[in-house]
């Protein structure tokens, strides 16, 4: 009788609740690399080779502009998503 | 959580089930019980046990339809959750793709520029001579520090 009350009462044991487990989205491997540096114009009296620098700033400068574009639309959307799981 | 959720579905049901039938039969039978003579005695145990039975039974059932109800809530979850990773994964792939195209078009023109300097570089040169004063000032702004 003692067995039996104690396996009754073992079934009324209160043991841990498993949550739903959400994970972090992770980023494109593309927009995470780093900008680069902005290239430096070598000693020099031709304006042809300080504007071919130039514009390749211009350009590096353009492609960090697109990453952070991709990082806030990346945020936005993931954000979107998250607030959609309710 | 109860321990009762780590019996499989059927089991707990199943126990719980034949106490809440054991308790049911028990309590409505004492009412007839006195009229067998041989187990008249027992007549007040049997309907004590029988209610205790019921009430137990009645509470374990309503404890497990809850648990169902929120076992069906995190199943429910767990698909939203599901989704939304997929949702995320497409949505991933989808930047990663306009990067790619918008960058590839920053690079195509950057050669189109290349080029067009290359053609004008002797008439520039010619034109123009570059002040050293003019490398610092550009590269010092270029300079983190």
């Amino acid at each position: 009788m003692k067995t039996i009350l104690i396996s009754f009462l073992f079934l009324f044991l209160v043991g841990c609740a498993v949550p739903v487990q959400r994970t972090f989205p992770t980023a494109p491997e593309a927009i995470k690399v780093s900008c680069p540096d902005l290239q430096l114009i070598q000693p020099t009296t031709k304006l042809s080779e300080v504007v071919t620098v130039v514009t390749n700033n211009y350009s590096q400068y353009q492609e960090c502009q697109l990453k952070m574009d991709a990082w806030i639309e990346w945020y936005d959307k993931q954000k979107d998503i998250f607030n959609s799981v309710k | 959580m109860w321990l009762f959720n780590f019996l499989p579905d059927f089991i707990s049901i199943f126990l719980i089930n034949i106490v809440l039938i054991v308790g049911l039969v028990a309590t409505f039978s004492s009412y007839f019980i006195k009229y067998i003579p041989v187990v008249t005695p027992y007549a007040s145990l049997i309907k004590t046990g029988g209610i205790i039975l019921l009430i137990i039974g009645a509470y374990l059932h309503g404890r497990y339809d809850n648990d169902q109800v929120w076992q069906d809530k995190v199943t429910a979850l767990e698909a939203k959750v599901k989704a939304s990773e997929q949702q995320s994964k497409d949505a991933n792939s989808r930047i990663s793709d306009l990067l790619n195209e918008k960058t590839k078009a920053v690079k195509e023109k950057q050669i189109v520029i290349q080029e067009k300097i290359k053609e004008v570089a002797t008439k520039i040169d010619s034109e123009c001579r570059v002040s050293p004063d003019v490398i610092e000032i550009l590269n010092n702004s270029a300079r983190k520090k």
